[in-house]
């Protein structure tokens, strides 16, 4: 059924188009956001590659690889997002953030986890942040991570190894800086 | 936390009850864009005609000697293909490529002048016949063309400085109007011929006046109308405008030898602001043109439309990097710019009305405005002009960075007559 949409969208049928980015968009926003962590860029980034995939999708060789040419387009659409903006825009010190106590018990330690993973992910660039949602949130097999991104297998392994590194060492970090709060607190 | 399924675990269960709760709301917007959005032609992605993957993995591989030999096959296959349809008449020219400023030439009254690049030292050359306009040099800047008009027009070829006028073509079926168009190896000219009664058609010749024949073989179809044509940069194609059966003026394009002829799906032509310029980079296939009262240009690689601005008059730098085009005043724009869609652009000399109304502008205001084609001087840091009254000729940096020269003419040109070419600039060896 894909496939009949997407030969028929190849050959300038719009609806067909319409109804691809209809089932996709969800999936493809979602993606987005995770990556670039806000709305805003996260919508400019899918509408922009839609219009991208739409003008291109004539030259798309192999029908059956359109989920992962489209998936291509958006990370690609979201890492140029990030880079524009990167350019314009003051960072925040991390120091702005909260930082969470680890003697938090239950249902508030899951929020608190949340909160950590949030930070830790904050820090990575966009291609790595790539990675990780087309990895862990896709639940795409790293082989495919690959061919979607365009870049060597052992690329992708070794991108996502460094993701996932910094990310704990970054939690690591808070925890420390839990622990020697609560530390001067309660003495 | 340390493990590391744990970690990889409470990863994926975040990023997914985060990511979950988006409800995106603009897909009909991103539809309305695409609608309004051409697509690429199938053929124009290498990885529709080559057995190739996008990934670097695939790339990496080694590729079966079958596939190489199908490619090889079919690469010599389309190569004969393609010279048996189109043989010669799509070879490209060779080009005269950067130019340095040579003199400057003009009408002025009855006689060519010349002036230095910097607009001095201006001198009388040649006498010419009545109504001579059209001054064209040849993309190399030896050989000078221009029309007459009159009872008998006729096309003259002469020296840069006017002597050894040659007449090419005489009497009213030829030259009829429109612009002479040299070949970008400066050895023929395409030029407007009378066809059937009240019909014109295109004709090329020699610089020599030899060699002369339509490009059309149904040049006596009294329902075909074709006009003033326009050499592309890399010598593969005619442009020219055609009156069609519904009323509307269309611009197509040919190879010199009469194949491929093409009407281009452009948006409508203005029929009374029909200009068409190439590009002049021959690396390139772009021809601006006026539609729907904006300035526009056709990419014939990519089968697109770009809008450069409201107004007419398009002109390009002599890289093809910029477009100038009239609009209340000159307006210049980076092509690459006009690409993405960012419609910045620079104003070079005072505006005036949209439609030139010289006679709502005092004499003092008209002659420092620009109202004709803002023409570009070879090396591309000029761009120049008859003022608004006719009385002299003016020139801008292109960048606008200094101020305006002038020639005063002697006999001021006659700006009723649609861009009557009374001035060009000399290209010469950098």
């Amino acid at each position: 059924m894909q496939q009949e949409l997407v030969e028929r969208a190849r050959r300038g049928d719009h609806d067909a188009f319409a109804a691809l980015a209809g089932t996709a968009i969800s999936r493809l926003d979602s993606a987005a956001w995770l990556i670039l962590r806000d709305a805003d860029l996260a919508q400019d980034a899918v509408q922009n590659a839609l219009v991208r995939a739409w003008r291109d999708l004539p030259t798309l060789r192999d029908p059956e690889r359109f989920d992962a040419w489209l998936h291509r387009i958006v990370v690609r659409a979201c890492i140029d997002e990030a880079r524009r903006v990167r350019r314009h825009r003051v960072d925040i010190g991390l120091s702005d953030f909260h930082v969470a106590t680890t003697a938090v018990p239950g249902h508030e330690a899951g929020i608190v986890l949340r909160d950590q993973l949030e930070r830790a992910f904050l820090r990575l660039d966009p291609e790595m942040r790539a990675v990780i949602v087309l990895h862990h949130y896709l639940d795409l097999p790293l082989p495919a991570v690959a061919a979607t991104l365009g870049i060597p297998l052992g690329t992708a392994k070794s991108r996502l190894h460094r993701a996932l590194d910094q990310m704990r060492a970054a939690l690591d970090a808070d925890a420390r800086i839990g622990r020697d709060y609560a530390e001067v607190t309660l003495s | 936390m340390t493990n590391s399924e744990s970690f990889g675990h409470d990863l994926s269960r975040w990023l997914h009850e985060d990511g979950e709760h988006r409800v995106p709301d603009h897909l009909t917007d991103a539809l309305l864009e695409t609608a309004a959005t051409r697509q690429r032609p199938w053929w124009s992605s290498p990885e529709r005609w080559l057995p190739m993957e996008t990934t670097f993995q695939a790339r990496t591989a080694p590729i079966p000697r079958l596939a190489w030999a199908t490619v090889l096959l079919a690469a010599l296959v389309l190569s004969i293909a393609m010279f048996m349809v189109v043989g010669p008449g799509q070879r490209r020219l060779p080009h005269f490529g950067e130019a340095a400023n040579g003199e400057i030439a003009f009408i002025d009254g009855g006689t060519l002048k010349v002036a230095a690049a910097d607009g001095s030292d201006v001198r009388s050359l040649v006498a010419l016949p009545d109504g001579a306009e059209r001054l064209t040099f040849s993309s190399d800047g030896t050989r000078l063309a221009y029309r007459t008009t009159g009872a008998s027009p006729s096309i003259v070829v002469a020296e840069a400085d006017g002597s050894g006028a040659i007449v090419l073509a005489a009497g009213p079926e030829n030259g009829v109007s429109g612009p002479i168009a040299w070949s970008p190896d400066s050895r023929r000219i395409a030029f407007t011929g009378a066809a059937a009664v009240g019909t014109r058609t295109i004709e090329v010749m020699d610089a020599d006046g030899s060699d002369r024949r339509r490009v059309f073989a149904d040049a006596a179809d009294a329902s075909a109308d074709r006009f003033d044509p326009v050499w592309s940069s890399d010598g593969r194609w005619i442009s020219f405008f055609s009156n069609e059966a519904n009323g509307y003026v269309a611009l197509n394009v040919v190879h010199p030898d009469g194949s491929g002829a093409t009407r281009l799906p452009t948006s409508p032509l203005n029929p009374e602001l029909l200009q068409a310029r190439w590009s002049p980079d021959p690396g390139e296939s772009r021809i601006a043109y006026v539609a729907g009262g904006y300035v526009k240009v056709w990419d014939l690689t990519t089968a697109s439309e770009t809008t450069a601005g409201t107004g007419f008059w398009p002109t390009w730098s002599p890289d093809g990097r910029y477009v100038a085009w009239f609009g209340d005043g000159v307006h210049v724009a980076a092509f690459d710019d006009l690409l993405v869609g960012n419609r910045r652009s620079l104003l070079l000399f005072p505006p005036v009305s949209n439609d030139c109304q010289v006679h709502v502008l005092a004499s003092g205001m008209a002659q420092s405005r620009l109202c004709a084609p803002a023409e570009w001087s070879p090396d591309g840091a000029w761009v120049y002009g008859p003022d608004a009254a006719g009385t002299s000729l003016l020139f801008a940096p292109s960048d606008g960075s200094k101020a305006v020269r002038t020639i005063t003419l002697d006999h001021p040109i006659d700006l009723s007559r649609d861009s009557p070419g009374q001035v060009a600039w000399q290209p010469v060896a950098p």
